[in-house]
């Protein structure tokens, strides 16, 4: 009955509109849903961003005061600045908070989701009716996906431009048009993140590479010279930052510890330099063939605590048959210009990764997720082929099922107690307990070696909504005249009643304050010595004491 | 079938892993070559007489990966209590431990890195991780993958058999997964067969090749 109803379905232009809008409506519910609780806390780069919209949209300067940079300094990090600029609106509309800290990464989410489907449509390589709809629905509901469609900085923007670049590029072949188009938007596609400053210039010399004869550039090369005036212009500010230290934090990841070690170890046999080759080589083979592994993609999650969701992995475990299928097919069929595109496409999307240290960082490689679910559509189509169409829907309906359950379980319910800490759980509370008490001075302990998660000023002035004026007051004026130049970031700030440094413990005998650290920081013994007043706690899901506050008595001290 | 024999040779002792298993365990090493010479034999004529005693040997070889790996309470859910309790708690242990951990194990044994870059960059803290084949053979490999034909799948299913066991015991293995060992090789023997047929990549093969094996000795007497 159901496969009646679809078959229905299929044949009328208008219902193949709604399934497409059913599909999307349920991507916008998973990436909606609970969006501004879970992940719990907001995680500092999250903070971060919003935070500089804030900024942006207040005063047009970000948090250190620089006037429309051309990439956020934000912790060092040097972040690409179209999210934040993008997110201003959002905030103007809907205040500073967490929901809309992430609500434009829904919005790219859900539009993905819909050029997904056009973009199989113009692969024009499936044979099942029922391939394009069951693709974009598993392509919904993908744990990778869904990740970073809730979380509130720039990966999910850049998968939306490299997404439309592809659709862009593979539409021009019919429409050379289109090319003059694509090419502001990959240049525009470095601004979004790192990664794409190295993937988006290869796509686009794969395309051409791939499908050079296919575009006339002679009919029409003025479209095609003003397109690539119109890149070349959205380029200046990359080329004067190429110029600056600016353009290379990610640099010093480039050679891992574990590579520096094997260079030790083959210099016993081999020449400095060749040895430095070898290990190179070996590093960063290892690395890339674990990017397309099915133990990476399917069964592990990143081992990054925020990067991961527990028990799941960036898609889910059933998803290897059709990936290993697919993979096949294609390498079968090699001979076609879009096979070749799709491997070639699979091929360069993990090289931001295997560059790095890291040995599984979905953040860097997430244009992956676009052709190994090209793949994984090919296997579905190869597989529904083979199947009885009357077992087609229910069989979907029951992966559908299974997979939304183990997402739900991961997702909503291990996350949120196994990562509190990670996500900044305790951020929230004791923003309220400041605002309870506007009179008491707080020391926020900021030790030498803060973890990304203990940075504790800006999720302060997200929470309590700073104006970006005091916080730009308090920052070294030097900065600014630097902004490019100097990476150095301080973590130690001073506005309103709020000190973020180091705790003294000398002061406590004269000033009237709350120390506000962890258990490490602020131990029993320094309790009991100084004589102080607990006056709140967050704890872990476990109990354990992520962050507590102790006022002073300076009277009473012994 | 000189040419093949020699390929068939340099495919078996062109790694570290099978010196490996004759410096610990002469029989199995020896059982292993075996192993890897029937499979050889029944990609080359696949016969009934091949097939069944390619099973025998691969059973005893799936007995001694039993006998060899060390099981631990991660492989299998811990139950306690009787009745109602038991049932309770395997239904609840049967997706968070045991379907987990088949699925863990599997995604192990099923990893080129494990392999060919003694899994790293996802090896194991809790062990000692070694080298197997060197990278230099990896393209061989999958190469050797689709040169894979139609007659050869039965014999293919056997050398791949040992994943289900692999999957439910674990990888916890001082010899490593050694009952896949003769499906690696032949994949290998496969790779090398296809490229030799075009004499232009031999050289950059052989130049990879033996680097890649220095490379994997040095990693290997580091670790010693």
């Amino acid at each position: 009955m159901l496969n009646q109803l679809y078959n229905r379905l299929i044949k009328s232009k208008y219902l193949k509109g709604t399934i497409l809008l059913a599909i999307i409506f349920l991507g916008a519910f998973i990436y909606m849903f609970r969006l501004d609780s879970n992940p719990p806390g907001l995680y500092i780069d999250e903070a971060g961003s919003a935070y500089n919209s804030y900024s942006i949209l207040m005063t047009g300067k970000d948090e250190y005061g620089k006037a429309f940079p051309m990439a956020f300094k934000l912790f060092g990090s040097y972040t690409p600045p179209l999210y934040i600029y993008f997110n201003v609106p959002i905030i103007a509309l809907l205040g500073l908070n967490v929901f809309s800290a992430r609500f434009l990464s829904v919005l790219c989410g859900v539009a993905s989701i819909y050029i997904y489907y056009f973009l199989l449509k113009e692969l024009n390589i499936f044979k099942s009716k029922y391939t394009l709809f069951i693709s974009t629905l598993f392509f919904a509901i993908t744990p990778w996906l869904i990740f970073f469609s809730r979380i509130g900085y720039e990966q999910n923007l850049a998968f939306l431009f490299f997404i439309t670049c592809v659709l862009m590029l593979l539409k021009s072949i019919s429409n050379n048009k289109l090319f003059m188009l694509s090419l502001p938007l990959i240049s525009l596609a470095t601004y979004t993140d790192y990664s794409q400053k190295i993937i988006s210039p290869l796509l686009l010399i794969a395309f051409l590479f791939i499908f050079f004869k296919k575009i006339n550039f002679k009919k029409d090369i003025r479209h095609i010279v003003l397109g690539f005036i119109i890149a070349a212009i959205i380029q200046i500010p990359n080329l004067f930052m190429a110029t600056t230290p600016s353009f290379y934090t990610k640099s010093n990841y480039l050679l891992s510890n574990i590579s520096v070690d094997q260079i030790d170890k083959l210099q016993n046999y081999l020449p400095y330099q060749i040895s430095v080759i070898l290990a190179f080589t070996r590093d960063f083979l290892a690395k890339y063939i674990t990017y397309l592994s099915p133990r990476s993609l399917f069964f592990l999650p990143d081992p990054d605590p925020q990067r991961s969701i527990p028990n799941l992995s960036v898609f889910y475990s059933w998803m290897i048959i059709p990936y290993l299928t697919g993979l096949y097919l294609i390498i079968k069929n090699k001979k076609s210009e879009i096979s070749i595109f799709l491997l070639t496409l699979f091929l360069i999307t993990p090289l931001t990764g295997a560059l790095t240290q890291d040995p599984f960082h979905i953040q860097r490689t997430y244009s992956l997720l676009l052709p190994v679910s090209f793949l994984i559509a090919v296997g579905i189509d190869k597989m529904i082929l083979k199947r009885p169409n009357k077992f087609v829907i229910p069989t979907v309906l029951l992966v559908l099922m299974f997979s939304l359950i183990v997402f739900y379980r991961s997702y909503f319910n291990f996350l949120p107690n196994q990562k509190k800490y990670v996500w900044g759980i305790q951020y929230p509370q004791l923003a309220q307990y400041i605002k309870d008490h506007p009179n008491q001075t707080f020391i926020i302990d900021q030790t030498k070696r803060v973890k990304p998660q203990d940075i504790a000023y800006i999720q302060m002035a997200f929470y309590l909504k700073i104006p970006p004026q005091i916080l730009q007051k308090d920052q070294d004026k030097d900065i600014v005249k630097n902004y490019y130049y100097d990476k150095k970031f301080n973590f130690t700030h001073n506005f309103n009643n709020l000190e973020f440094r180091p705790i003294e413990w000398g002061e406590t005998n004269y000033r009237k304050v709350v120390l506000v650290g962890d258990t490490v920081t602020i131990s029993d013994n320094e309790v009991a010595l100084h004589n102080l007043t607990k006056v709140f706690e967050v704890n872990d899901s476990d109990g354990q004491v992520i962050l507590r506050g102790f006022e002073t008595n300076p009277k009473e001290t012994k | 079938m000189i040419k093949k024999s020699l390929i068939l040779i340099f495919s078996l002792f062109s790694n570290l892993w099978i010196w490996k298993l004759f410096s610990d365990n002469f029989y199995i090493a020896f059982l292993t070559i075996l192993a890897t010479f029937l499979l050889w034999l029944t990609f080359q004529k696949n016969t009934n007489k091949y097939q069944n005693l390619l099973r025998v040997v691969f059973l005893i070889a799936l007995l001694l990966q039993i006998k060899t790996t060390i099981m631990s309470d991660l492989t299998f859910p811990k139950l306690n209590g009787f009745g109602i309790n038991f049932i309770k708690q395997f239904i609840l242990n049967l997706y968070d431990t045991t379907f987990n951990k088949i699925k863990f194990n599997f995604s192990e044994v099923f990893d080129l890195n494990l392999f060919f870059f003694s899994n790293f960059p996802r090896g194991r803290f809790w062990f000692q991780e070694f080298e197997k084949f060197p990278y230099g053979l990896l393209p061989l490999f999958l190469i050797g993958i689709f040169q894979v034909k139609k007659d050869h799948i039965i014999a293919l299913l056997t050398a791949l058999s040992p994943i289900i066991l692999l999957s439910v015991i674990g990888n916890n293995n001082p010899l490593g997964p050694f009952t896949l060992f003769p499906l690696m090789v032949i994949l290998i023997y496969l790779g090398t067969l296809k490229v030799i047929e075009n004499k232009k990549f031999i050289i950059p093969f052989l130049l990879l090749f033996v680097f890649s094996l220095i490379q994997s000795i040095a990693y290997a007497k580091s670790i010693i």
